[in-house]
């Protein structure tokens, strides 16, 4: 019996996370790796492109490795390997589209890249159940990008809006550096701001008063660093923090309901690194319970970037017959130029 | 034993399989697109020697130093094959790549029926006022290194190597690229010039003769790009 192999590589290397996944078209995701490279750029403050390129080529490979064997996955089971093409650091992306497209050829299956974003927002379909079913509206907040997304069909994506300056995981970060809360102190100021009054300082939303769907973050960040006193108590760092995140919460709200409201749209899906914010998660559900919606989100493990969410996205564009494509990563890429997924 | 070699530190990218006694190469001078390039040049050396992918029984790359992306990809492309295919990594030095297709190039001045001795400087632009560089010896054609490679500015060449005798062999785009600094700290002693020469994967191949038997090449995980320079932040 010659059963056709059903399992997808997925490979993600874009910016500071070496991750791989791989994912059965029946049996689900079977597994995912993923070492993170956070230590070793918070003492300059932020991602350094070079550094992270360079742990890519130490990091992937044994990943690879390593996961297959843990899923007892042999060449001859794969269909395909797909792995991020873009958008992301450019140098970062060579490595992981070279070694996808190397391992590819030796075995003699398709390599397809795929979008960052697309793996990004179809996370919550991968273990949901049931899975959200197009159309629905994306939120999609990280530290790179801050996008209000309709998706009336798998693969078919219109923006309706997105942040002008800093993104939400950006602006999180920076406040927290802000707090002295270190870098990448996102997850730091949330953990913080648990034990913050939310009255105590209150901070102007941004661009809620204003027609449209996109949303600016820089000036919140200005907002803060006017209340931060030279030398703050942790009670005062925690008010700060809370004040901080409520707004972020809040602003984000408020435009997932107006998008909600002019499309008519009655599924909201969150995706990217904030979606693993514990005041957003709330906030959303209830949001949606009072407005008769349903909200879904991806596991936290999901949440950041990882190689399972390129490896369902490839899985599924493999599905659909698309094969082989040798074009290079690329640094910018739109994601309302993909090929519908039917 | 079916070898191939991959070299792509420099704007040049290049290919070489020996395969039954005969090494073919092909290059490429585009100085962009390397990752692209090169399964396609693999693929045709592999037809124009009628032997298929699973026949390759080694990977060798070009480790660096040198651009740092080229050196990566040239280290992915031999990390997914060896993993890929299953075969031993053999990495090497991409400066001694370049002094070894500069070997054709020196001129023969001994009149000895022996192999001569040569000794040769490697000097490639590392960009920012800097040098990648390495001395090494030719006896009976066979490469050795004479020092450990090093990035340095161009006129603390002569503090680090101390270079004696007059009869030096300078390779490597170094001396394009930073020509009176070189020439300054290396006045007398270099007899000979040769600016062109670009690390190829042919020399990989070469060098890959004895090493292959000495060290037997390392598992895909364990091949890795040498980059010398290892300062890229500014803290």
């Amino acid at each position: 019996m010659n059963l056709a192999p059903l399992t997808t590589l997925g490979i993600e290397t874009s910016c500071d996370e070496t991750a791989v996944g791989l994912y059965h078209r029946e049996r689900g995701l079977l597994g995912h790796r993923l070492f993170s490279q956070t230590e070793l750029h918070a003492e300059h403050g932020g991602v350094v492109p070079e550094l992270a390129s360079r742990d890519h080529v130490r990091k992937l490979l044994p990943l690879v490795r390593q996961l297959m064997g843990e899923c007892a996955i042999t060449p001859s089971d794969l269909k395909g390997i797909a792995y991020t093409r873009g958008p992301g650091l450019i140098g970062a992306l060579m490595v992981g589209s070279t070694v996808a497209q190397t391992l590819a050829w030796s075995w003699q299956i398709p390599a397809l890249g795929v979008h960052h974003l697309e793996g990004h927002l179809l996370a919550p379909l991968l273990s949901q159940e049931p899975a959200p079913k197009p159309p629905f509206l994306s939120l999609l907040v990280s530290g790179g990008h801050t996008l209000l997304i309709e998706v009336p069909a798998l693969g078919e994506y219109r923006i309706l809006g997105e942040t002008l300056d800093d993104a939400v995981g950006e602006a999180f970060d920076k406040t927290a550096k802000l707090l002295g809360l270190g870098y990448p102190g996102g997850p730091a100021l949330a953990r913080v701001a648990e034990t913050g009054d939310p009255a105590r300082f209150k901070f102007t939303r941004p661009m809620i008063n204003r027609p449209g769907l996109d949303f600016s973050f820089s000036g919140l960040k200005t907002q803060v660093r006017s209340q931060v006193p030279a030398d703050p108590d942790p009670q005062m760092i925690a008010d700060i923090a809370r004040g901080f995140e409520e707004t972020v919460v809040d602003t984000l709200a408020i435009k997932c309901k107006r998008a909600l409201q002019q499309t008519g749209l009655t599924q909201l899906v969150v995706a990217g690194g904030v979606s693993a914010n514990r005041q957003l998660r709330q906030r959303l559900t209830t949001m949606s319970r009072e407005q008769g919606w349903q909200v879904y989100f991806p596991p936290l493990d999901l949440c950041t970037d990882n190689g399972a969410m390129i490896a369902f996205a490839g899985s599924l564009r493999l599905a659909t017959g698309e094969s082989s494509d040798a074009s290079p990563p690329v640094a910018r890429w739109s994601l309302e130029s993909l090929k519908p997924l039917n | 034993m079916n070898l191939l070699a991959i070299e792509s530190s420099t704007e040049q990218c290049s290919v070489a399989l020996r395969c039954g006694g005969q090494t073919q190469q092909l290059v490429s001078d585009q100085p962009r697109g390397h990752a692209e390039q090169i399964l396609p040049m693999i693929e045709t050396l592999l037809a124009d020697s009628g032997i298929s992918r699973g026949q390759i029984d080694q990977v060798v790359f070009g480790q660096g130093p040198g651009s740092f992306t080229g050196v990566r990809i040239a280290c992915s492309v031999a990390q997914g094959l060896g993993f890929g295919l299953d075969i031993p990594v053999l990495p090497i030095s991409s400066l001694a790549g370049l002094a070894q297709a500069a070997l054709p190039e020196i001129m023969h001045t001994e009149k000895s029926d022996a192999a001569p001795t040569h000794r040769i400087i490697v000097a490639q632009d590392a960009r920012l006022g800097e040098i990648y560089a390495g001395t090494y010896e030719f006896v009976a054609d066979e490469l050795t290194a004479i020092t450990t490679e090093q990035v340095l500015k161009p006129a603390n060449f002569d503090n680090h190597f101390r270079l004696s005798g007059d009869d030096w062999v300078a390779a490597g785009n170094g001396w394009q690229v930073y020509p009176e600094a070189l020439n300054l700290v290396l006045t007398g002693r270099v007899k000979q010039q040769l600016p062109a020469c670009h690390p190829d994967a042919k020399a990989l191949l070469k060098l890959a003769t004895e090493a292959v038997y000495r060290h037997r090449g390392v598992s895909a995980d364990q091949a890795q790009p040498v980059y010398v320079r290892d300062q890229v932040t500014h803290r």
